[in-house]
């Protein structure tokens, strides 16, 4: 049993955690400077919002995987 | 524009239509953008090697090697509605762009069809064959001063309607609010129906108050209303309008000379033809 392979997915993970919460960001920022005002765009930022939380929850659980992953190849490396 | 031998093309704005539609096809293509990306970023994490470091290990933590499979179906559902989401507001807004520059053509199309209709036959100007190829500002600045060239305005007849009993006419405002209030009132009257209140303050100087109302009457064809929309154009133009020419002769007519201060209150058109008349007043002495 090899946590090599475990231990590098842990680390592309930690990868796809920064890159998510980067387009959160950039998304939330060009969401902002919209220029439109309207009962339309008022539901619009609304939804946006809801995909920039959701880009952002999707990081969180990206990272808590990562660390899930960690903990299980410790386990493997420690198991006779 | 143009400079170091390249062109750049300068469109948009601070604000209109042109500014809008940049807007949200721009926001539109980082949403698609964004939600392909995050996809296709998952798919590289390599989820099928993960899968199998996960088999010949499992053995060591079975709980362990099972959350994490859950977590990891978990998160890739939710990345997979994430883009999805994304990829749909992205369409959202190009479907508001597109329907943007519609209206934007539609409105200014018939606007212009029935200002065009109502022009004399053999008018200087073809602006309907024009309209799909008119600009925002086009619209607003050099489609009126063409067309208050050849709109008919005629001249204004003075009605006296008398004291105005009223609210509006008896108490002498004492904030902006009153005034709003008062002009407010005024505006439910009828069409080229303006007031002239004399107010005398604690100097005992006369002064003047004139409301002057919006358009009452939207109809491009050439009607009796001083209000029209065809006023609209010619006082955007910036020339003299009948509305105008009533305002100084009721304040004549009320005694008003070039010696009392005026206060010139007008709501959408009537503020249009209050600007044109201060000026008019200012640059003849009255």
């Amino acid at each position: 049993m090899d946590a090599t392979e475990l231990f590098a997915s842990a680390g592309r993970l930690d990868g796809y955690d920064e890159v998510l919460r980067a387009r959160a960001r950039l998304v939330a920022l060009h969401g902002e400077q919209l220029r439109w005002r309207s009962p339309a765009a008022i539901r619009f930022r609304a939804e946006l919002d809801e995909v920039v939380a959701d880009l952002t929850l999707a990081a969180t659980g990206t990272a808590a995987l990562a660390d899930r992953i960690r903990i299980h190849a410790g386990r493997v490396a420690d198991s006779p | 524009m143009s400079g170091s031998g390249s062109t750049v093309v300068v469109t948009g704005g601070a604000d209109g239509i042109a500014a809008h539609v940049e807007d949200f096809l721009g926001l539109a293509a980082l949403l698609r953008t964004t939600g392909t990306a995050v996809d296709d970023e998952l798919a590289a994490l390599g989820a099928a090697s993960l899968d199998w470091a996960l088999l010949t290990t499992e053995t060591a933590d079975p709980a362990g090697a099972a959350a994490i499979r859950a977590d990891l179906a978990t998160l890739i559902a939710g990345v997979h509605a994430v883009a999805t989401r994304l990829a749909f507001l992205g369409f959202e807004l190009v479907t508001a762009a597109v329907s943007y520059r519609a209206t934007e053509q539609q409105v200014g199309a018939s606007f212009l069809h029935r200002l065009g209709a109502a022009l004399r036959p053999g008018g200087s100007v073809n602006l309907v064959a024009a309209a799909a190829h008119l600009s925002e500002g086009e619209l607003l600045y050099t489609v009126p001063r063409e067309l208050a060239c050849v709109l008919p305005d005629g001249r204004p007849v003075l009605h006296d309607l008398g004291s105005d009993d009223s609210v509006a006419g008896v108490l002498p405002p004492r904030a902006l609010s009153d005034l709003i209030v008062d002009l407010s009132a005024r505006n439910q009257g009828r069409p080229g129906e303006i007031s002239v209140s004399v107010v005398v303050g604690s100097d005992g100087r006369r002064r003047a108050i004139v409301d002057i109302p919006g358009t009452k009457s939207w109809n491009p064809a050439p009607v009796t209303d001083v209000t029209s929309v065809g006023t609209d154009v010619i006082a955007i133009a910036g020339r003299s309008t009948s509305y105008e020419r009533g305002i100084f002769a009721a304040l004549d007519d009320a005694g008003i000379g070039p010696d009392t201060d005026v206060l010139l209150v007008g709501h959408s058109e009537g503020g249009i033809v209050a600007v044109d008349a201060a000026r008019d007043a200012a640059s003849s002495g009255r």
